[in-house]
């Protein structure tokens, strides 16, 4: 399919994503807790995509890897030692800009 | 009275948004006249919030592109000129108290804009810029421009609270 609005049905059916490491496909598909692994085209390589699909592999929430070793992860990859990587809590934000604007 | 910028980042600016209070009223959402994408998200997250705030209101608008990925760094000085010479009116206009930006390069001539107005005495803003989630170890373009000239930078990750000391963290936020 094209441009979908909402990949968000799709995902909740998932068992497994693969994805590559834009920031929001990463973050959607990791808050509905559904295991991933991140494809790096090296060709296309998107400096600001590199750097937050390498900090979710170092912390453990996802699988890492380019389109040649795609194969060899999907045969040996251990999904259960992912680690979860809760969303993020925008009321702290909005704490914080209430705080600075002033209203209390 | 508040700007908002959006661009490659607006799911990200939008969580931002979604915890606000309705003292945060109206919205003016500032986007790049190249943005498609953008507009339907705001308006899909503005439709819901007016099912919960009876008076929400906001406005949007376009504003010429400072820069293509990858542009040469000549030929974006002059663009961004020119996105500055669009924006000043349109800040103008809409004297904005708080800016909040969330890294693309639309944003640095608003905020230009603004920090203009305020020293000339016109309206004082506040600017808040928010680094986007993607950006763990270094800064982007319009980060390393904005960290100067705004009053509050947000970062998302504790290494670049580390690097850039005048930076805040607030933790996970998006």
């Amino acid at each position: 399919f094209r441009f979908k609005e909402s990949l968000a049905e799709d995902l909740m059916r998932a068992d497994l994503v693969i994805s590559h490491a834009g920031a929001g496909s990463c973050l959607e598909t990791l808050e509905k807790g559904k295991p991933l692994i991140v494809v790096i085209n090296e060709k296309l390589m998107n400096n600001h995509q590199l750097e937050l699909a390498e900090r979710l592999h170092k912390g453990g929430h996802v699988l890492y890897c380019n389109c040649s070793t795609l194969v060899e992860t999907l045969q040996f990859m251990d999904l259960s030692k992912l680690k979860p990587f809760p969303p993020g809590q925008p009321d702290k934000f909005a704490l914080f800009l209430d705080k600075i604007v002033g209203f209390q | 009275l508040l700007v908002f910028f959006t661009g490659g980042h607006t799911t990200e600016i939008l969580r931002l948004l979604s915890c606000l209070s309705e003292s945060y009223s109206p919205r003016h959402y500032v986007l790049a006249d190249s943005d498609n994408m953008s507009e339907a998200k705001i308006r899909s997250f503005e439709q819901k919030r007016a099912e919960t705030f009876s008076n929400s209101q906001f406005t949007l608008d376009r504003i010429p592109r400072s820069r293509e990925v990858r542009q040469s760094w000549t030929s974006s000085v002059v663009t961004t000129l020119y996105s500055i010479l669009y924006s000043v009116p349109l800040t103008y206009r809409l004297k904005p108290d708080l800016i909040l930006c969330n890294g693309p390069g639309t944003c640095v001539p608003v905020c230009i804009s603004a920090l203009l107005l305020g020293l000339l005495g016109i309206k004082r803003a506040i600017i808040v810029y928010v680094e986007s989630i993607c950006r763990v170890e270094t800064l982007s373009l319009s980060g390393k421009i904005l960290y100067y000239f705004s009053d509050y930078f947000i970062v998302q990750w504790p290494d670049l609270k580390e690097k850039y000391p005048k930076s805040v963290y607030l933790g996970r936020i998006v």
